[in-house]
């Protein structure tokens, strides 16, 4: 068994590269989430915080570093973007199925229901039997508020809806670990703590997480390691206590003088 | 004028089949092309890409009667290799001709149509799906496919309403369609009448085809309208196909 003393990564990036258009965005960052750990990823807009956990599950491919989750090893490289073996290809999606993202903006299908979508993943990836993955969707939207609401279209949700029914959506995978791309950034102020309440839940539960956010309140309560990103590299890390309350880098410092 | 009516209006409700046939064989083979064509229009290859870019423009470049004829005429230049194919049955039909047109011109048009469609659904939501690990496949049927044909059904209907209306050109090549008709009942009475009658016949056409339209069109885009879903009632066939977790 697992535990808090033995921590087993649920998820290793190592030596993380990506360029756009020569431009270096993520200048070799390695991160390691253990089980039930929940990280913040913090920094200025630019940073690559988004594109380094967009590079997590390969929606961004890296041009190189290594991916190790759930077991298997990705080693990762620019060509092996253009033509990939079908081997390789098996390997990313299994590596997506095993990883939870929540999107800054929301991204549900709205041609089907809430409770379609929370369902479409179990059902069609994992292949699992339909009463049993309805029963699963509906304590999960249960879990989030948001049963109630399963018939429902998303165009009519608040976004603050929306995003419980997404997190409800990347729960229904049983993933290894949750990817949270700055969830509340596209919400109105009024929405942010219900969607905070249940990442917070979630938090508790044991749930591995790694969280992009510009909430730096939330992060400090809920965060059991904060990793501060600068120009494409990790320039601090470590407990919320040690960032926020004695934050060695003076750019983090700026940056948190500018959040109060 | 009445009278005229009288007199003609079996020819003219024949030939209103017609026109409704040919359209809509036309129309429903141009749907089933217009998707593979769409999709290697959108290929990263260019291989593939410029083909069907060329076969689109000059589609649509270019007129529908002068199509007509290059298919039905030029056909018949070529009569000795089409025989020998066992072609010739085929091309010497001006109804076949026809029908081969504006299958090709519709094709061409519906690409370009889809190929919007395609281009317009949200790359969030595509995401949405690759992040849960769906294959290319499910990808397309479950997410991309609903989204973006629901996005080019409104300019599908104008399309198939100029194939309605632009299949009046097979008049030309002798085909009995409503203006085939309308002009042989006019050689034979030269009452400018029969013309208008034709008219009302087309616009009752089109009339019926945009309401039906309408009708779907609302039908498929009931999830924008903030609905509840009503789980006991049994769905209709389009809300079986719009949703992505089918039976």
């Amino acid at each position: 068994m697992t535990t808090m003393h033995h921590p087993q990564a649920a998820l290793e990036v190592e030596n993380l590269h990506k360029s756009y258009d020569g431009t270096e965005v993520l200048k070799g960052v390695s991160l390691t989430a253990h089980k039930h750990e929940v990280i913040s990823i913090i920094g200025s807009s630019g940073s690559g915080k988004s594109t380094f956990l967009r590079c997590m599950n390969l929606l961004e491919f890296p041009d190189s570093g290594t991916l190790r989750v759930h077991g298997e090893e990705l080693e990762l490289a620019a060509d092996s973007r253009g033509n990939r073996s079908k081997r390789f290809q098996r390997q990313i999606e299994r590596v997506r199925t095993r990883l939870g993202m929540v999107f800054q903006s929301f991204n549900l299908w709205p041609h089907m229901s809430v409770l379609e979508n929370v369902m479409m993943g179990p059902c069609i990836v994992l292949g699992r039997p339909r009463e049993e993955v309805e029963a699963k969707a509906r304590s999960l939207l249960a879990r989030v508020g948001m049963l109630e609401k399963c018939q429902v279209y998303p165009e009519c949700l608040s976004g603050g809806q929306k995003q419980r029914v997404a997190i409800a959506r990347a729960l229904a995978m049983d993933p290894e670990v949750m990817l949270f791309d700055e969830p509340t950034s596209a919400l109105d102020p009024e929405l942010v703590g219900e969607v905070l309440r249940v990442i917070r839940e979630l938090g508790e539960e044991g749930r591995t997480m790694i969280m992009v956010t510009h909430e730096m309140r939330f992060a400090r309560e809920v965060s059991s390691r904060v990793v501060y990103l600068h120009q494409g590299r990790i320039e601090e890390q470590g407990t919320p206590e040690q960032l926020f309350g004695d934050p060695q880098s003076a750019n983090l410092r700026r940056l948190l003088a500018t959040q109060h | 004028m009445i009278d005229i009516l009288e007199r003609f209006s079996g020819q003219l409700l024949s030939g209103a089949g017609l026109t409704l046939q040919i359209t809509l064989i036309a129309s429903l083979l141009a749907f089933c092309l217009s998707l593979p064509l769409a999709l290697l229009r959108r290929s990263p290859s260019a291989a593939w890409r410029w083909p069907v870019r060329l076969y689109v423009s000059f589609f649509r470049g270019t007129p529908l009667l002068a199509q007509l004829f290059l298919v039905y005429y030029g056909s018949g230049q070529f009569r000795v290799p089409l025989t020998e194919a066992g072609l010739w049955w085929f091309f010497r039909d001006p109804y076949y001709c026809a029908l081969l047109t504006f299958v090709l011109n519709s094709t061409a048009y519906q690409v370009e149509i889809l190929r919007g469609g395609l281009r317009a659904v949200p790359s969030g939501q595509i995401e949405a799906g690759i992040a849960l690990g769906l294959r290319k496949l499910e990808l397309y049927r479950r997410i991309i496919l609903p989204n973006a044909y629901r996005i080019a059904f409104p300019a599908l209907g104008n399309e198939l309403i100029l194939l309605l209306k632009g299949s009046a050109v097979v008049s030309v090549i002798t085909v009995l369609d409503v203006m085939g008709q309308t002009r042989r009942a006019f050689s034979q009475t030269f009452d400018l009448s029969v013309y208008f009658w034709a008219a009302v016949l087309y616009l009752l056409m089109t009339t019926i085809f945009v309401l039906l339209w309408r009708r779907l069109e609302r039908c498929l885009t009931r999830h924008l309208h903030c609905r509840s879903a009503q789980p006991g009632k049994r769905r209709g066939l389009f809300t079986r196909l719009s949703t992505g977790v089918a039976p």
